[in-house]
Formats: C-alpha cells, sequence, structure tokens
C-alpha cells in the first residue's frame, strides 16, 4: 500500500552564530494511513525538527536543505505555501510540544479555539458553544467548559495539553496528526487517558499518528511502529516488538535499560555518559560510536548505513555480526 | 480594578504635589524679585516694600509655600504678576490649544505607528523593513526645534500660502482654519512620536512571531494576515504600550517647542513667557497644568495597558502594583 507520508531523505540544518549545524541527518521515514508510528531519541536527537521540517514551520534560521517530503503524493517541499496551507491542521495535525507556551497569552480561550479550528469543519455549528463543550469532554476537560473565557495562563499544564489535542486532533480531524510528546506534561493516569484517547481516534477515524515521546512506556503501548533516532540519524525501525523485545542497535538497548522497572531494584540504573550536542559538525563513522561500549575501528571511520534486519532496518557495523544477543552485551559492558 | 483606579488617582495627587513644591521652591531661588519688576524701575524702596507685602511675598518660604498650597486646593493659584489676572484664568483659556495639539499629535501618531511597525515586523528583512527602519530612524534623530524651523523657512519663505506657518484658530470658531494651522505643529510633533512606536513595535513584532503560539496558529493553517494581525499583533502592542506611555512625556515637551516656533497660544508658549519675564505665579500655574496633563494621561495608559493585558489585570485583581513586577 502506498504510504501516506513518505519522507525520504531529510536533512535539515540550523544556522546560529554563523555556525550551521546539521540538526536531521538524511532521515527517512514512512508512516502509512491508519499507523500509529513512534519517535523515540533523547533530547536534542532532532525528533521535533523533523515534524516541523514535514509541515513547513521551521524558524527562519532553519533550512530543509534536501529530502522529499511526499505527503499523498505531493512532495510539500517544493509544493509551495499555498499548498502546505491547504495542509496543515485539516490533513495534518500537530499538537505541538509545549503547551503551555502554545496559546496566545492575551486572548480568551474560547476565542482562540474558535480562531485556531476557522479554517477547519465548514459546518458553522462547529464553532458553537455546543460542539467545543463536545470537543473538551472528548479529552475529558468536560470540567472546563465553564471556565472558556480565561485566559490560558489560568489553566494548568496538562490541561492546556489536553486543550491543543482537543483542537488539533478532536476539533479539525486530520488524517495524520503529529503528536510531539504530547504526554510528557500529564501525570499518569491523564497520560493513559490520552492514549486511550488517541487510540480510539485512530480506530474510529482511522487517524494516523506520529507519536515523538520519550516515554517508551507509552510508545510501547501505543505505536505499531517506532523509529530510533540519535544526533539526527535514524538508527533502528522496526515494529514495537522487536524494538522492544529484541533491539539491535546499541543506543536502542542503551534507552530501553534506562527504563525504570525493567532492572532489579538493587541494579544501579545505567546511565548513558556523554550527550548528543557534543558531536562536533564534520565527524566521520557512526554517530553513537563515542558514546557505545561495543564500537570497534570501524565504527569511527566509516557511517554505517541503515539496512534491512529482521522486523525492521538498523545502522550498526556490530549488526549482526558483531551485535550478537542482549545479554552477550550486557556482559561487555 | 476599582480599587487600583483608586490608588493611582492619589497616586497622581501626590506627584502633583511633588511637582508644585519642586517648582515653588525652585522660582523663589531663582535671581529676580517679582516685587521690584511689578514696581518697575524707578519705584522707591518703600513702593517695592509695599507691594511685596500685597503680593504676600513677605514671611519665609515654609509659610508662603502653605498659604500657596490652601489657596490652590480652592482653585485659587493667584494672579499674574503682569496682567493681573486669576493665573487659573489665564491657563484655562491658553489650554485647548495646547490640548488639540497633543491629542491631535497622539491620534495621529499612534496608528501610523502601529501600522508601520506592524508592516516592517512581519517582513522582516524586506526592503519595505529596511525603509522603515531607516526611515524612523532619521525622524527621530531630527531635534524638533530645528525640523519645526526649517518648516517654518520652508512654507514661509519659499513655498509661501500653502499652509499656515503661525497661529492657531479656535476649531470651534473656524474648524477648517483650526485644521491648517494645524498641520505643520502636528507633523513636528508626531514624527518622533511615530518612529517610535513603530521601532518598538517592529521589535516585539519579530519576537511575537517566533512564538510557540504563531507556530500553532500556523500549524492549523492560519492565513499570514491572520497570523499577523490576530494572534502577533495583540501580543506584540503590550511592550508598545509601555513605549507609547513613556513617550507622552516627549510629546508635552515637544509641544513647548513647536507652540514657540509656531506662535501658537498655548500652555507652553505661556510658560515659557511667564519663565522670561519673571511672572512666577503664572509659571508656576502653567507647570502645574503641564505636570496634571501628563499624570493624566499616564493613568489613562496604564489603565489601558491592564485593559489590553489580562496577567496585568489579574495583577490589579491581586492588589499588586505593576511598578512591583
Ligand atoms: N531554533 C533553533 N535554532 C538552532 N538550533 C536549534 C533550534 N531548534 C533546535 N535546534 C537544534 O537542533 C537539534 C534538534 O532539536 P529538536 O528540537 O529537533 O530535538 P528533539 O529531538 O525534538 O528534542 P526534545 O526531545 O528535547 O524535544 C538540537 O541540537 C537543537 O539544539
Ligand atoms: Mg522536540
Amino acid at each position: 500500500m502506498e504510504p501516506l507520508l513518505e519522507v525520504d531523505s531529510l536533512r535539515t540544518t540550523y544556522r546560529r552564530q554563523g555556525r550551521t549545524r546539521t540538526a536531521v541527518r538524511d532521515a527517512s521515514f514512512v508512516v502509512h494511513a491508519g499507523e500509529v508510528v513512534g519517535i523515540v531519541g533523547e533530547s536534542g536527537s532532532g525528533k521535533s525538527t523533523a515534524l516541523m521540517s514535514v509541515l513547513g514551520l521551521l524558524p527562519p534560521n532553519a533550512e530543509v536543505v534536501s529530502g522529499r517530503l511526499l505527503f499523498d503524493g505531493v512532495d510539500l517541499r517544493t509544493a509551495g505555501e499555498a499548498v502546505l496551507r491547504s495542509v496543515r491542521g485539516r490533513e495534518i495535525g500537530l499538537v505541538p510540544q509545549r503547551p503551555m507556551t502554545s496559546l496566545s497569552p492575551v486572548t480568551r480561550v474560547r476565542r482562540q479555539i474558535r480562531r485556531l479550528l476557522r479554517h477547519h469543519r465548514s459546518e458553522d455549528p462547529a464553532r458553537s458553544d455546543a460542539t467545543i463543550a463536545d470537543l473538551l469532554h472528548r479529552v475529558g476537560l468536560g470540567g472546563v467548559t465553564g471556565r472558556l473565557d480565561n485566559y490560558p495562563h489560568q489553566f494548568s499544564g496538562g490541561q492546556l495539553q489536553r486543550l491543543l489535542i482537543a483542537i488539533a486532533a478532536v476539533g479539525a480531524r486530520p488524517r495524520l496528526l503529529f503528536a510531539d510528546e504530547p504526554t510528557t506534561t500529564l501525570d499518569p493516569t491523564v497520560a493513559a487517558q490520552i492514549l486511550r484517547l488517541l487510540r480510539d481516534l485512530r480506530d474510529e477515524l482511522g487517524l494516523a499518528i506520529v507519536f515523538v515521546s520519550h516515554d517508551l512506556r507509552s510508545v510501547a503501548q501505543l505505536c505499531d511502529r517506532v523509529y530510533v533516532m540519535y544526533a539526527g540519524d535514524i538508527v533502528e525501525e522496526g515494529d514495537v516488538r522487536s524494538i522492544f523485545d529484541e533491539p539491535r542497535h546499541p543506543y536502542t538497548r542503551a534507552l530501553l535499560d534506562s527504563i525504570p522497572g525493567r532492572h532489579t531494584p538493587l541494579e544501579p540504573m545505567p546511565v548513558l555518559a556523554g550527550s548528543v550536542s557534543s558531536l562536533p559538525e564534520d565527524r566521520r563513522g557512526c554517530s553513537f560510536a563515542p558514546r557505545c561500549a561495543i564500537a570497534v575501528e570501524v565504527c569511527h571511520e566509516n557511517t554505517p548505513e541503515l539496512l534491512p534486519a529482521a522486523g525492521g532496518q538498523v545502522a550498526c557495523h556490530r549488526y549482526p555480526a558483531g551485535g550478537g544477543t542482549p545479554s552477550d552485551l550486557g556482559e561487555d559492558r | 480594578m476599582a480599587g487600583y483606579v483608586v490608588r493611582r488617582v492619589i497616586g497622581s495627587f501626590v506627584v502633583l504635589l511633588a511637582v508644585a513644591t519642586l517648582v515653588f521652591v525652585l522660582v523663589d531661588f531663582a535671581p529676580g524679585d517679582p516685587a521690584r519688576i511689578y514696581a518697575g524701575a524707578d519705584a522707591t524702596e518703600e513702593d517695592v516694600a509695599a507691594i511685596r507685602t500685597l503680593m504676600g511675598l513677605d514671611g519665609s518660604l515654609p509659610e508662603r509655600y502653605l498659604t500657596y498650597l490652601s489657596n490652590a486646593i480652592t482653585g485659587d493659584l493667584g494672579q499674574s504678576i503682569f496682567t493681573g489676572r486669576d493665573v487659573l484664568t489665564e491657563v484655562v483659556e491658553r489650554a485647548p490649544a495646547t490640548l488639540e495639539l497633543a491629542i491631535v499629535a497622539l491620534i495621529v501618531a499612534t496608528p501610523i505607528g502601529i501600522a508601520l511597525g506592524r508592516l516592517a515586523g512581519a517582513r522582516y528583512g524586506s526592503k519595505l523593513d529596511t525603509a522603515v527602519r531607516v526611515g524612523t530612524l532619521v525622524s527621530f534623530s531630527i531635534p524638533g526645534f530645528w525640523l519645526a524651523l526649517l518648516l517654518l523657512f520652508l512654507f514661509g519663505l519659499y513655498l509661501p500660502g500653502i499652509v499656515p506657518t503661525g497661529g492657531w484658530v479656535p476649531l470651534t470658531e473656524d474648524p477648517w482654519g483650526n485644521v491648517q494651522h494645524m498641520i505643520l505643529p502636528v507633523l513636528v510633533l508626531a514624527l518622533p512620536y511615530v518612529a517610535m512606536i513603530a521601532r518598538t513595535l517592529r521589535v516585539s513584532m519579530l519576537d511575537a512571531l517566533g512564538r510557540d503560539y504563531v507556530m500553532f496558529a500556523r500549524a492549523m493553517s492560519l492565513s499570514p494576515r491572520e497570523v499577523n494581525g490576530q494572534v502577533a499583533l495583540p501580543n506584540a502592542i503590550i511592550p508598545t504600550a509601555t513605549v507609547i506611555g513613556l513617550a507622552l512625556a516627549y510629546l508635552i515637551g515637544g509641544t513647548v517647542i513647536v507652540e514657540v516656533v509656531f506662535t501658537i497660544p498655548g500652555i507652553g508658549q505661556l510658560m515659557i513667557d511667564s519663565f522670561e519675564k519673571q511672572d512666577f505665579p503664572l509659571a508656576i500655574g502653567c507647570t502645574l497644568f503641564i505636570a496634571l496633563f501628563c499624570v493624566v494621561l499616564n493613568l489613562v495608559v496604564d489603565l489601558l495597558y491592564a485593559v489590553i493585558n489580562p496577567r496585568v489585570r489579574e495583577l490589579y485583581r491581586q492588589r499588586v502594583s505593576v511598578r512591583d513586577l
């Protein structure tokens, strides 16, 4: 089946103080209709940048250097602003990463909901108070329908997060939803509620979702397929079972190891040394090599390619030859 | 909010009182003796002393100050040394020209400044932006008196008859004549004001356009027009409102210069005149009027600020002053 979204070799850079830094390095990913795709990776690995590149919503100092961004067969990179506007919200919805700052602080919430849904849902009653109340009930915000004439700062972070989901996912009814860490600001019960809502939307409306998260538990619960990003590269891809049960890339394993509860209580939690941002721009070799426990010489010399592996793809010189099983690696460390 | 208004009004009175005190003391230290001026050059010492008593200039500074204040509270600001008329009458007579000048300049400059700032900020880096940036820098840097003199020469000497270059007629007597007489003075007054508003707004537009709420609005496919006008501008206008308030001081200082150059019978001209002639009761009266005007305008701007900024309004509700922020 033709994918709904096909991102091919996307490269996005940021210019800052005269220096150019690559935030997404030739990343490719696909999303099929009705599919829930997870993108995981630590802070700064380029997850948000990749999503914003597709929507053409990057800040002025960013540039999509190369790549194809095929949505429904149309390349959004070259399509122009008019096409992008017709896609944004209506075809591809976005739940932005920072709910606290994503609504204008000087306008009442009710007005903003109406305004943001203005170009969606042509039936006018859609903007009536009753419909707005419906939206809010859908995300478990029934309790605040009486407070819609308040300003955003009078709501909690979790309430705003759900409000954004109500607007972008339920209100505008896109075919594809980019949910950029939609559960990180929520307490566990509300987060579970949101996950259920997203799954319901997928089941009822066939909504496809790209679910970006640090929270691997939510990813395991919600997603069909997962991409693992590291320093702008996609280092592993696979269906959710194989990612969680047989991770192949050492970075993926490190990520999984850092989930609390996957270890016995007495064992100290492993902490991945170093950070993404310490990488030099003109690096050679695998971007994870400096932090990798099983790196060999070739890892520092050549960039590994994303190659097919059972149930997915992986970019690692040590796979499958030197990769071994997860238990082998545990002893390596 | 009501409590806030009351507190601000009381605060305004305190400011006025401080201005009155300061002017009174400064005038007292100024060289020259009003009684001698009034008596004329060939008066005898006895005459001068008698006049001094008549004018209430005997007694210590605190005594005279308290007398002045208690009279002022009843609306009696004393009499002009030269005309003998009540200071309050003189000031009220001259007020319309100054008020009209300042208010018209404000009303003309604010929307133009907002329009320019919004355009330049939304099209940051474009030719239009550069034009606004350079244009406002130039108009902000030109001294008001110099521009006023330039226009005076231009329209008085080289292109006479197009617009009047001096004088004033009340709006109620001759509306069209009034408008014509306002053109050059308002131009001089409004230009730096437009520049100040435009430059501030340009920067805050630019800032607002980089915010998450603008990104989300764009993600919901709002048009650039909607994003600029409905999302970015209401946020960007807030810091600009502060500048509009602060710039009022410039505007009022500017009216003094403009009134003198274009011979407009307003408070500014009266004040300069009375200081020159050492007509101190009148000079103090003019100063107090200008202070009152500043204080009232500032109060209005602060209240408007609260209306456009919900977070400030909430602070008022919690009985916190903006000054504490
Ligand atoms: N506006 C910007 N200007 C310059 N560099 C930026 C900008 N935004 C992001 N970056 C850089 O691009 C890289 C990727 O950032 P991005 O926000 O896409 O990461 P992320 O994976 O979404 O991280 P997080 O999990 O923290 O949201 C980082 O190194 C970041 O410093
Ligand atoms: Mg992010």
